[in-house]
């Protein structure tokens, strides 16, 4: 049951790739083979229906961001980069972290990414012709330090012992809510919110100054 | 499932954001990677904090979102000033540096 | 004027240093010539003071000097020149500047200024044609090699001795090269700076082997002042006495031109004769016989080096005068000569007859003198002209060149009662009866009398007999020479006349006619005389296969025989070309100087050719190497500046991965 869902899942996966950039059969297999782990590193943990739902929501996370990466058009990359907030956010709310994932649907998602879509609308980038990747050594420096990165970041995590995840029983009431995020940030945290606040005043003006037509 | 999921998801992503930023010659499509990475920070905080049972960590991830804010903002403003002045927003066009 | 005696090195280096510094556009000529001439002047006279005080010796010590009543001699020490540290016994080794007078040192004291002056004086009137600054520069040197000589004869320790040594070498370049821009042997392509050159490195040579053993002394010994060492010779071992002996000979050798580093000096007459006269017949090269006869109690000690020592000088003597016979140059016949007469005086001093020895220099130094000097004077007469060959019947045109001449090859030859009969008398004699003295050797000697006295009476023939082969040109600038040239050939013709009546040996003079010279030397060399003493070659005297009458009688025969051969052959001038074997071998001086070129300096030239390519290829290379290296490291970190962004990002991504490794490790 499990391996066909999966496997419908990889199909899927894969047509979404191949619509997406079509041509381009390495990168679907790609996207493909990405999604593939993906889903089996969330199989083998032992697959529960909220599992099976972060399993899936996992992968599409992972493919909206390859695709982010990989596309030549930016209104496709802004729109699947849409599309990866979202799935973070769902995973914010399985940790337990509603507020948060709130705020990231509205603000990172819903404010930061219109801006995206402004500027690219402004600028009327079209999709680039031939994508463009990069040299030689840049984009094979850049694949091999990847992988190498993935593996080292992984290795790192060889002698966690991870606590299960959504025991029972486990969370007290007041976690995750405003209440006590607001409590830690106007209590414990006070300074940093003040600096945060000032910092948000120093990127408005900037980003005003910066973009003025001209200085007359 | 454990934690070590989103952890493991979260590496992945980073991973892709890094690789993202260095391959693509766009300087907005660069900074979309660039949050992707921010994200991929933010998956971590939250698991942490979810896994040591303190706000803390979502705390921190809030203040990330911030950051983000206005470095796209700005990051934003400067690609602006730059296609005024070069009519591209190709990174590699931007090399004056270069003899 | 014993006391006075550091002065008398000191006067010719004060004549160097004025005609050196202002001879050349300060002083007229004249003046420079006579400065020259009054400083060896008043040597002579200080010297001659100082000799004479030597006979009484005052009892009370003056300040500054040593008196050794029974040897006669007085050192005097002016400072101390080089600490050396700590000896065998714990005490302080050093070198001092100290001269020495005694008897030995006397002699050549005496020849040395005495017939310096003599050459000073003709040389004014030899160098006139040179232009002022030459003039000024040849007297310069002149004295310089005085000074350097006078050194060398009263140093009273090896070193001091030995800066004597190479001044005196240092001026034999210089002045050999006197006329540095002129070719010398064109056939040969030998220029005279090359000469010059050549004369220096063979020196060179020899002082190698005079440092060593000097060293090999300092080492055994203690000491390097000369007292020290013959006081020291007894507690060496044989064999470090003959080694020391051996060394301290190769730098006699370099110096007096024995086998087998005599090449230079045959080629030294590229100098100036006065030169040649001074420097290559009586001063320097009797330098290294000289420290034979110093050192005689360290050869006396090792059988083994006396026997090499006379050896060598036997055959040098016999291998030269068979040169001699074959050239056509006047100076070049005379070189050989000189050579040959040296190997006589080593070869004496190698048969223990060291008193002989210095006898022999000292009338050598007359009549060689005398002899280049007159060749001089006919060289100056007929403007240049050196070849035998171009000349004859200069008898009448250069009376007092002639008389003089003649005195000088009669004295060689050995005709009594002139000078070198006695001398050279002595020698055969111990070369028969001294100590390894045998009958090959007194061959060797009397074989050699016989062609010196035949290749000097062809050259005499000649040169003043015979008609005449002069050119037009020659015959033209005919003229005698200037009296301050012929003042000092008669002065020295009548020291070669008589100057052997000095050492008259005791057959022949008795009781009435005492050999004055020996007795001169007797508190310096008590046990090393020559034969003539009773008792100390006793054993060779009883043993002599024939009386000394009749070996002198075989000398003069064989003299006698060689007057005869050169006049009979010679009297119509040369002899028609026949270059058989023999002459052919002869004329190329035994290929000696090729035979050198071949084995020694043709390597040599390859060993400088290779350490040029090395320096060049090898250390340049590796200067040029790192150059290059860092040429290179710039050109491959030049790669990493791109100006694009993105490539320094990767830089940072790549950075961050080695970090994250090594702290998640």
């Amino acid at each position: 049951m499990h391996l066909l869902t999966g496997l419908v899942i990889v199909i899927m996966a894969a047509a979404l790739a191949r619509a997406i950039a079509p041509g381009r059969p390495i990168l679907t297999a790609l996207g493909g083979g990405i999604a593939a782990a993906a889903l089996l590193a969330a199989f083998h943990q032992d697959l529960a229906g909220t599992d099976f739902w972060a399993g899936t929501i996992g992968f599409l996370a992972i493919l909206t961001a390859l695709i982010v990466v990989i596309h030549p058009n930016p209104m496709v990359s802004v729109l699947s980069l849409i599309m990866n907030l979202l799935c973070l956010a769902l995973f914010y709310l399985l940790l337990q972290a509603q507020t948060l994932a709130i705020l990231q649907v509205i603000v990172y998602a819903g404010a930061i990414m219109v801006l995206f879509v402004f500027v690219i609308m402004l600028l009327n980038l079209k999709a680039e012709e031939g994508l463009r990747i990069g040299r030689g050594v840049q984009r094979w420096g850049a694949i091999l330090g990847g992988f190498a990165f993935a593996a080292l970041l992984l290795w790192a995590l060889r002698h966690r012992q991870g606590h299960a995840w959504m025991e029972p029983g486990r969370h007290a009431g007041e976690f995750g809510t405003a209440a006590s995020l607001g409590g830690l940030l106007f209590g414990q945290y006070v300074f940093a919110t003040e600096a945060a606040s000032v910092l948000l005043i120093a990127a408005m003006v900037g980003a005003v100054l910066l973009a003025k037509r001209r200085l007359d | 499932m454990r934690i070590d999921f989103f952890l493991v998801m979260a590496a992945l992503l980073f991973t892709i954001g890094c690789v993202g930023v260095l391959v693509r010659r766009n300087i907005i499509v660069m900074l979309m990677c660039i949050e992707i990475m921010l994200n991929a920070v933010n998956l971590t905080f939250i698991a942490f904090s979810h896994e040591l049972q303190s706000m803390t960590g979502q705390v921190f991830a809030l203040f990330v979102i911030t950051v983000a804010a206005c470095e796209a903002a700005v990051g934003l403003a400067i690609v602006l000033a730059l296609y005024r002045r070069r009519r591209t927003t190709d990174a590699d066009d931007a090399s004056l540096l270069r003899w | 004027m014993i006391h006075i005696l550091w002065v008398v090195p000191l006067l010719p280096f004060a004549g160097f240093a004025v005609n050196g510094l202002l001879g050349a556009r300060v002083l007229p000529r004249k003046v420079v010539g006579w400065i020259a001439c009054a400083a060896v002047l008043a040597s002579f006279v200080i010297a001659l003071g100082a000799v004479s005080g030597l006979g009484h010796l005052p009892e009370s010590t003056p300040p500054g000097l040593v008196v050794d009543h029974e040897a006669h001699r007085v050192t005097q020490t002016l400072y101390e020149w080089i600490p050396l540290g700590p000896g065998k016994d714990g005490h302080t080794v050093s070198v001092a500047w100290s001269y020495v007078l005694d008897p030995l040192s006397a002699v050549m004291l005496l020849v040395v200024t005495g017939v310096g002056l003599l050459i000073h004086l003709y040389s004014i009137g030899y160098m006139e044609h040179e232009d002022r600054a030459g003039f000024a520069r040849f007297f310069a040197y002149l004295n310089l090699f005085m000074g350097m000589m006078l050194v060398l004869v009263l140093g009273g320790s090896l070193p001091v001795l030995f800066v004597g040594w190479e001044g005196v070498g240092l001026c034999s370049y210089l002045l050999i090269g006197f006329w540095y821009d002129r070719m010398f042997d064109a056939k040969a392509g030998m220029s005279v700076a090359d000469a010059g050159r050549k004369a220096f490195l063979v020196n060179r040579i020899g002082d190698t082997g005079f440092i060593l053993g000097t060293l090999l002394l300092l080492s055994a010994l203690g000491t390097m002042e000369i007292q020290g060492i013959l006081k020291g010779v007894p507690g060496l071992s044989a064999g470090m006495a003959t080694a020391a002996a051996l060394l301290l000979f190769v730098g006699v050798c370099g110096k007096s031109a024995q086998i087998p580093l005599y090449v230079w000096l045959p080629d030294a007459m590229a100098g100036p004769t006065p030169v040649s006269a001074l420097i290559h017949a009586a001063t320097m090269v009797t330098a290294g016989v000289y420290v034979l006869a110093r050192l005689a109690g360290l050869y006396v000690a090792s059988p083994v080096a006396m026997t090499v020592v006379a050896v060598t000088g036997g055959l040098t003597a016999l291998v030269a005068a068979t040169l001699g016979v074959a050239q056509t140059d006047i100076k070049k016949v005379l070189a050989y000569s000189t050579v040959s007469q040296l190997g006589y005086m080593v070869l004496a001093a190698g048969v223990g007859a060291f008193g002989a020895s210095v006898f022999h220099l000292m009338t050598h130094a007359f009549f060689k003198a005398l002899l280049f000097l007159g060749a001089g004077s006919v060289i100056h007469a007929l403007s240049g002209e050196q070849d035998i060959m171009k000349m004859g019947g200069l008898r009448r045109r250069l009376p007092w060149t002639h008389a003089t001449f003649l005195i000088g090859t009669l004295a060689l030859a050995g005709v009594p009662p002139l000078a070198g009969f006695f001398s050279k008398d002595e020698i055969l004699w111990s070369a028969l009866t001294g100590r390894g003295g045998n009958l090959v050797l007194w061959l060797a000697g009397v074989l050699t009398a016989g062609l010196t006295a035949f290749y000097m009476t062809r050259l005499y023939m000649l040169t003043f007999a015979g008609p005449s082969r002069l050119t037009h040109e020659a015959e033209h600038h005919l003229h005698e020479s200037p009296m301050v040239m012929l003042l000092p050939l008669i002065l020295l013709a009548i020291g070669s006349a008589f100057a052997g009546l000095v050492g008259v040996p005791h057959f022949l003079g008795g009781d009435a006619v005492p050999n004055l010279f020996e007795h001169w030397l007797e508190p310096v060399m008590p046990a090393v005389t020559g034969v003539a003493t009773h008792g100390a070659a006793g054993a060779g005297e009883a043993a002599a296969p024939l009386s000394e009458w009749a070996a002198m009688i075989v000398a003069l025969l064989a003299s006698a025989a060689g007057i005869a051969l050169g006049y009979t052959m010679y009297r119509n001038g040369p002899l028609p070309e026949r270059p058989s074997l023999g002459v052919r071998l002869v004329r190329g001086r035994y290929f000696v100087d090729e035979a050198y070129d071949r084995l020694i300096v043709g390597p040599y030239r390859f060993l400088c050719r290779l350490g040029a390519a090395l320096d060049a290829r090898v250390v340049d290379g590796l200067v040029n190497a790192v150059g290059f290296v860092t040429d290179l490291t710039g050109e491959m970190l030049r790669l990493t500046q791109t100006g694009y962004v993105r490539n320094y990002a990767l830089g940072f991504f790549g950075g961050t991965i080695l970090i994250l490794y090594y702290v998640l490790r």
